[in-house]
């Protein structure tokens, strides 16, 4: 590889990788900072709470995780490794949708502090849309799979 | 070659995969959204029958989405701070297709007629949190299906806060009826409807019958206050007028205040008290007087007093007396009096009644001390009132010839025919306020009745009542009689009243 391949290598890897840090990360973790400013003084808090319930709290680990997996990715595409990284990046994938939707049902608990002293629980069946988020994942999951037979199946380069 | 191709269609798949699951997101939201913004309500419709409150809020929303909206189904329902329920609301269940307007109405229900009287007399007096519950269930097949609960406080101002009642002011309206002023003021604490209407007030006296009743117009804004004089007309029970002209009492009344509220009655009850001081307060006829009035009648003196206790009556009236014998009722003295005093003064006077002495039994009231019973019986008016007090009048009568004897007979010869005699006569009058004046005569009689002479005319009196009357008979008697030694003489008195016969027998 010459080395102007390996520099554009190297920027799509940091470009993409930070983009998915962005927002697989840094916004699901920030996600609740930026509504309880949208809301206001008033439902600030409750506001926070109702979007930290959404969230689960692993999520932007597993977020990182996935853009570490996407960086490693672009910069080591069509070596050996890019097949079982995009057999982790499938499987990282998977449980980061999971955790999104909370396994297909996310429940939400209105907490206390908001006006007229509303309280209650909320349930959303996303289930269906959860699985089709699973699909592009498990594709990647597949790929992966298949390239690492098929880097296994190549003769070694004689030396 | 064949696995590079394996490789590109894979990444084409994922490529597909990630965009549908992306753009299926988008479209989900994106119609949510836009469905939303087509969510229009239309004015409330209210309707009332037998207690019952529907209001109908008519609602329409198209979807603009690119799935179906199935199974909406809104329940919702109101409770008051003791659990009661107030409202019952649905919306559903609807399903809205793709591209599809759908106009339905969300129904609230408040049926008074399932909350008991304290919750609604609470509900409109008292502001209180409201606890308003909702379970909401809502699909989107085949990828989202919502179901939930919440309440929340809802703060419920009471349209009819501080409900207070001034000093009643009363005054008399007619003979039968009193008009009852009473300041009523409250405050409209609800920031949603106006209390408008008629407001009822029924006047209930203490065994619960309606003797009273008023109305008046409201038409309070939210968050204003009421204040005005209501007029009230109290219906007195006849048994109760006379007491009221003659004694103080505490009237105790509730009013029924039914005032409307949101299509609803809503009922209030306050007591009502009033210290009535009667005009004639302590009326009371006083023990009679009897006095001397002519030859033919005496005058009988009622002493009368009250004290007017009224805050507004004057009395001015006459009183009127009548006495009747209580024997035979026969009416037999009449008098008048006439009366005034303002209010918080005093009256007292006497009443004086003419009595004829009475003539029937004569024969037995000339000579014997007894008691003559009458019924006194004033009557008069106040305000458009009459009243009665009946009193019993005891009149000693002491007899105006009391103790009547005739002395022994003195016979002396006068002519050939006739002797003449001559008797003492004495009595006392016992009357203590008549005189007697009159004569006496007759004629005379043997043990065997046969007549055997006269009497000569005597004029007695004055005797004035107390007083001792000596006097002396004359006469003749035939001399074939004139040695018998004992004679009964038949005596005519004489007097104003009327003419009484006695027979004496005395001795020679």
């Amino acid at each position: 590889m010459s080395g102007g391949k390996l520099a554009l290598r190297v920027v799509l890897a940091v470009v993409f990788g930070s983009l998915a840090a962005l927002f697989l990360a840094y916004l699901p973790s920030a996600a609740g900072s930026f509504a309880k400013q949208a809301a206001g003084t008033a439902n600030a808090a409750a506001v926070e709470s109702i979007v930290n319930a959404l969230i689960n709290p692993s999520l932007p680990a597993v977020g990182a995780v996935v853009a570490a997996l996407v960086f490693l990715g672009f910069l080591l595409r069509g070596t050996k490794v890019y097949g079982p990284i995009l057999m982790v990046l499938g499987l990282a994938l998977l449980a980061y949708v999971y955790l999104a939707f909370q396994g297909g049902t996310i429940g939400l608990t209105i907490p206390q502090g908001l006006q007229y002293a509303a309280s209650g629980s909320v349930s959303i069946g996303v289930s269906t849309l959860m699985l089709l988020f699973m699909v592009a994942p498990l594709l990647t999951l597949v790929k992966g799979l298949v390239l690492t037979v098929m880097k296994s199946g190549e003769s070694p380069p004689v030396a | 070659m064949r696995r590079s191709r394996v490789v590109l269609v894979l990444n084409v798949l994922i490529l597909i995969a990630a965009i549908s699951a992306l753009a299926m997101l988008a479209l989900i939201a994106l119609g949510g959204v836009s469905t939303a913004t087509t969510f229009t309500a239309g004015s409330p419709i209210s309707t009332t029958a037998n207690g019952v409150t529907t209001i109908s809020l008519p609602v329409t929303v198209t979807n603009r989405g690119y799935f179906a909206l199935s199974g909406i189904d809104v329940k919702m329902n109101v409770a008051d701070a003791a659990g009661n329920r107030l409202i019952n609301g649905t919306l559903g269940p609807l399903t809205i297709n793709p591209g599809q307007t759908s106009s339905f109405n969300a129904t609230l229900v408040l049926d008074t007629s399932k909350l008991s009287p304290t919750a609604l007399h609470d509900l409109a007096t008292t502001s209180q949190n409201l606890t308003v519950s909702a379970t909401l269930d809502a699909n989107e097949p085949p990828f989202i299906a919502v179901s939930g609960s919440v309440s929340a406080q809802l703060k419920w101002g009471a349209p009819v806060s501080g409900l207070t009642e001034g000093t009643p002011t009363f005054s008399q309206y007619n003979s039968t009826t009193i008009q009852v002023v009473v300041p009523v003021s409250f405050n409209n604490d609800n920031a949603y409807y106006t209390v408008s209407g008629n407001g009822k007030i029924a006047v209930m006296n203490s065994s619960g019958t309606q003797v009273g009743s008023g109305s008046v117009t409201l038409n309070v804004p939210p968050n204003t206050s009421f204040s005005q004089n209501v007029d009230l007309f109290v219906t007195l029970p006849q048994s109760q007028l006379q007491s009221l002209i003659t004694t103080d009492q505490t009237l105790s009344y509730t009013a029924v205040f039914s005032l409307p509220s949101g299509g609803s009655a809503f009922s209030i009850s306050q007591p009502i008290t009033y210290h009535w001081g009667a005009p004639l307060s302590g009326l009371t006829v006083g023990a009679p007087q009897v006095s001397p009035y002519n030859s033919t009648a005496f005058q009988v003196s009622v002493p009368v007093s009250f004290t007017d206790n009224s805050a507004t009556i004057a009395v001015s009236t006459n009183l009127n007396a009548e006495l009747f014998n209580s024997t035979s009722g026969a009416l037999v003295g009449t008098g008048t009096l006439a009366v005034q005093a303002a209010p918080g003064a005093s009256f007292s006077n006497a009443m004086i009644v003419y009595v004829k002495v009475p003539t029937s039994g004569l024969q037995t009231l000339l000579f014997n001390d007894v008691t003559l019973n009458y019924r006194a019986q004033v009557t008069g008016a106040s305000s458009g009132v009459s009243f009665t007090l009946t009193k019993s009048v005891a009149v000693s009568w002491g007899a105006p010839v009391k103790s009547l004897a005739v002395g022994t007979v003195t016979v002396a010869p006068d002519n050939a025919t006739y002797s003449a005699i001559s008797a003492p006569i004495t009595f006392t009058d016992g009357s203590s306020f008549l005189t007697v004046s009159g004569t006496a005569s007759g004629y005379i009689t043997d043990s065997l009745g046969n007549n055997v002479g006269t009497i000569s005319q005597l004029t007695i009196g004055p005797v004035t009542p107390g007083t001792a009357f000596p006097g002396t008979l004359s006469g003749f008697v035939a001399n074939s009689a004139a040695g018998n030694t004992s004679f009964v003489l038949h005596l005519t008195i004489q007097t104003a009243w009327g003419t009484v016969t006695t027979e004496v027998t005395v001795s020679a």
